[in-house]
């Protein structure tokens, strides 16, 4: 990454952070405050914004889609149907268990996708994305079925859909954040080989690459990389999608620069945005989500606007 | 040692044969052209060649080493290929494009070194786009988006080089530039192979050719051979004495 | 014969009584057909003894267990407008929560709607009890039911409540002042440290919580080791009081019915107002 961007991005994480770290209804007097609440639900909102971050921009390299959040293989809708299953079966949604559930539903999802696109025998990055869609349908469906004939009144539910970092346990936030450390570490260290599929399976293997097997690779990283964050989270929007978008304009689309930028871009802007829904309205609090939704798209039009004005 | 020996290739699509029991020879220094109708197999052919595709039975031997045993990274620094058609949807610089080239070679995770870096600016040189480097690929024209990618092609430092249509949507100053090229590196030792859709453009520098004529159906010898205007009015199906046809 | 009055001298008065029982028949024997679309009416009707009456009722409804053989009609969001029909209703008591076009489309095929106001307090609750008493010509047992609900809460409230929490849904999801809950911590004998929000339903910021100090918290669902566990949790006046009550009935708790009021007087005990001990 150049060094202007570097110090950019630094700088642009550095100030997220004291911003989390400062922001509250107590003010900046209270150590304790800072240290036991702020600090891990600061390092919460780091870690998934880093996951959907990195995990946008690798499925966006690797389906070549610009328009593919970290969702687009059936990861969100897996994610809440384990999560509903727990809530039904009274899994607390701070426990060890509603972790592995909501991790291994999200991941199941993106793998049952990938799995009905090959036995349709075509791998080809429409069909992935068409089995993505089907998948997710379905077990949406699933769930809103559930709920309706349930008649269990859930705001458990609609708010882990929603997104949010309301009580995040330190156990399974280190597990998580070193999950998204090692998708990153292992993205950045292929990230000539994402370049290479951005020009498609023929060019890429003609220049070295298997495609194949970095296609699965690189899936299996996006979604480890989702599935953490989703587990601790729930389902964010916007940073996915968004992020690798907003970082490109800087970095260029080149994985080397792109790859770790989306990772620090979407852990500041969801640290920004997670501490401001939770000291704008006080006492009440907005989830990350819902600010980042607010916030970030007026802010990536505003982006997109001046950049044409740029070219013309 | 030949750069390529093809032996008793087959292959088909489902229907019906379309390389049948092929072989030929290439040597480095050998201009080949490709030629033949629609379907007649070329590009399934140079797909075949590099392993991208995988034949029925034949073998394919890549400077005495079976195609399909050897690894992409390998087979990379072996044999380079242009495909007719390559999409862009991000906006990587004519130089980025043309550095991806040396991946076989610069491995995965490092930066470009400054071997790296000469091969690609001598690739930029030798097909004429130095001036259009820190260009987006996206806004070049087709002829000069051709062009990225043979650049991206020489930049592996392949000792075979396989190009499937590069002169299709060119215009006739692209078109002869384009073969002076292949003919030049020929000259200085590469294995050059072209699909051609134009028969004509092989009379500028092709030492050799193949024509296709369907069904499996071929011919392989020198390029005078493979040029006479009977031959290729039968395996294109039009009148011997079209203006089309080379003279 | 001055001291013997003929029979037939008391016959006028006869045909008069006979036409004001037979007039007056109806009004007590009128077997009203009602549909409730939300567990909280149906529980006042049932309150009311009117239970008989009730022909049809929301999926939500499960107090009491009499409900478990009516019929049901769907959620109060969007009730199956096809089953109310068919159930041939004389009234349909809706609430606020209810789709407007339900409503609107009920009454246009014939079907009396009463849409009832949500309540935001006690008081709002009796005007709900009174309101249902009087369309189903019940007022005395209307007003039996008030009484008996007042003298459940605690008559004489603590000069000091003591600051309470109250979690309905875990995540911080708590009452503000436009709320019937925050009502009901207060006259159970406690005040809701969110009671000047003017919110009914929100989610409050961890932080918030921590700063305000409850000395009682009040959990309608989560266990009290998950709560515990939440970032200087420890800390509360409530932790080290050992006040983390999850011990009342969450549906009777958040249901504007008669439970309601049973759940404030045992919240009272638990609170430690002497009143309610009684």
């Amino acid at each position: 990454m150049q060094r202007n961007n570097f110090l950019l991005f630094s700088a642009a994480l550095a100030a997220a952070c004291l911003f989390s770290l400062a922001a509250g209804p107590a003010g900046w007097s209270n150590a304790d405050i800072i240290l036991n609440l702020r600090l891990p639900r600061t390092l919460a909102a780091l870690a998934v914004g880093a996951g959907l971050g990195l995990a946008g921009a690798l499925f966006q390299g690797v389906l070549k889609n610009p328009l593919s959040d970290p969702y687009i293989l059936g990861t969100s809708s897996g994610a809440t149907a384990a999560a509903v299953f727990c809530f039904l079966a009274g899994i607390e949604r701070t426990s060890p268990v509603f972790f592995l559930a909501v991790f291994a539903g999200a991941f199941g999802a993106t793998f049952l996708s990938y799995w009905l696109a090959r036995l349709a025998g075509r791998l080809s990055d429409a069909a992935l994305v068409l089995a993505g869609v089907a998948v997710s349908a379905f077990l949406s469906a699933l769930v809103m079925l559930t709920l309706t004939s349930s008649g269990a009144r859930s705001f458990s539910l609609f708010y882990f859909v929603l997104g949010g970092l309301y009580s995040v346990q330190p156990g399974v936030l280190l597990v998580s954040a070193l999950l998204i450390a090692g998708a990153a570490a292992l993205a950045m260290a292929r990230w000539r080989a994402l370049d290479a599929m951005a020009l498609g399976s023929e060019n890429a293997y003609h220049l070295g690459i298997s495609p194949e097997r970095e296609r699965v690779l690189f899936f299996a990283l996006a979604c480890a990389s989702t599935s953490a964050a989703v587990a601790i989270g729930g389902t964010i929007g916007f940073v996915g999608l968004m992020t690798p978008h907003i970082v490109r304009r800087f970095t260029g689309p080149s994985a080397r620069g792109l790859v770790p930028a989306a990772a620090l871009g979407g852990a500041a802007m969801l640290a920004a945005a997670d501490a401001a829904g939770r000291s704008l309205f006080s006492p009440a609090e907005i989830p990350a989500g819902v600010v980042m939704a607010l916030a970030g798209a007026p802010f990536f039009m505003w982006l997109l606007w001046k950049s044409s004005r740029g070219r013309n | 040692m030949p750069a390529l020996r093809v032996s008793g290739l087959n292959f088909s699509y489902g229907a019906g044969p379309l390389i049948k029991d092929l072989s030929f020879e290439l040597r480095p220094g050998d201009f080949m052209c490709v030629l033949g109708p629609n379907g007649s197999g070329k590009s399934t052919l140079l797909k075949l060649l590099t392993g991208f595709i995988k034949a029925a039975s034949g073998s394919v031997k890549l400077g005495g080493e079976e195609a399909g045993s050897i690894e992409p990274e390998r087979l990379a620094r072996l044999a380079a290929y242009v495909a007719s058609e390559t999409s862009t949807p991000y906006d990587f610089s004519v130089r980025e494009t043309v550095l991806l080239g040396r991946t076989a070679r610069a491995g995965f995770w490092r930066g470009y070194s400054g071997e790296d870096g000469a091969a690609a600016a001598l690739a930029l040189e030798e097909t004429g786009i130095t001036a259009l480097a820190d260009r987006s690929i996206n806004t070049l024209s087709t002829g000069e988006r051709q062009l990225v990618f043979i650049a991206q092609a020489l930049a592996q430092e392949a000792s075979l080089l396989l190009l499937d249509e590069p002169t299709s949507h060119l215009d006739l100053k692209y078109k002869s530039g384009i073969m002076g090229l292949l003919s030049r590196l020929a000259g200085r030792g590469l294995a050059v192979a072209a699909v051609l859709h134009e028969p004509a453009l092989a009379r500028l520098g092709c030492n050799k050719g193949l024509l296709f004529s369907g069904g499996g159906a071929y011919t392989a010898g020198t390029a005078a051979e493979i040029l006479a205007p009977g031959r290729l009015a039968a395996a294109y199906g039009v009148s011997p004495d079209s203006p089309l046809l080379p003279k | 014969m001055k001291h013997k009055k003929h029979i037939a001298a008391y016959l006028p008065p006869v045909p008069l009584l006979l036409f004001i029982l037979l007039a007056a028949a109806p009004l007590k024997a009128e077997a009203k057909r009602v549909v409730s679309l939300m567990p909280s009416y149906t529980e006042i009707i049932f309150g009311l003894g009117a239970g008989k009456d009730l022909v049809g009722v929301s999926n939500f409804c499960n107090w009491p267990p009499e409900t478990a053989k009516l019929e049901k009609t769907g959620d109060y969001m969007r009730p199956n407008l096809e089953k109310v029909y068919s159930l041939k209703p004389d009234t349909v008591f809706a609430g606020a929560w209810a789709d407007a076009s339900s409503s609107k489309q009920l009454s246009s095929m014939g079907i009396k709607v009463v849409s009832l106001p949500e309540e935001k307090s006690a008081a709002g609750i009796f005007a709900t009890v009174r309101l249902i008493a009087a369309e189903l010509g019940r007022k005395r047992e209307g007003e039996k039911l008030v009484r008996k609900l007042t003298a459940l809460m605690p008559v004489k409230l603590p000069e000091k409540p003591l600051k309470v929490y109250l979690e309905a849904d875990t995540g911080g999801w708590t009452a503000g002042g436009e709320s019937f809950l925050s009502d009901a911590v207060r006259l159970a004998g406690g005040r809701n440290i969110f009671a000047e929000e003017k919110r009914g339903y929100f989610q409050a910021a961890w932080e918030e919580v921590l700063l305000l100090d409850p000395e009682a918290v009040i959990l309608l669902s989560g266990t009290e080791e998950e709560f515990l566990a939440r970032p200087m949790a420890k800390g509360l006046a409530a932790a080290r009081a050992g006040r983390i009550i999850t011990g009342l009935d969450r549906d009777a708790f958040s249901r504007p019915g008669p439970r309601l009021f049973t759940e404030i007087k045992k919240l009272g005990g638990l609170l430690g107002v002497p009143d309610a001990k009684k």
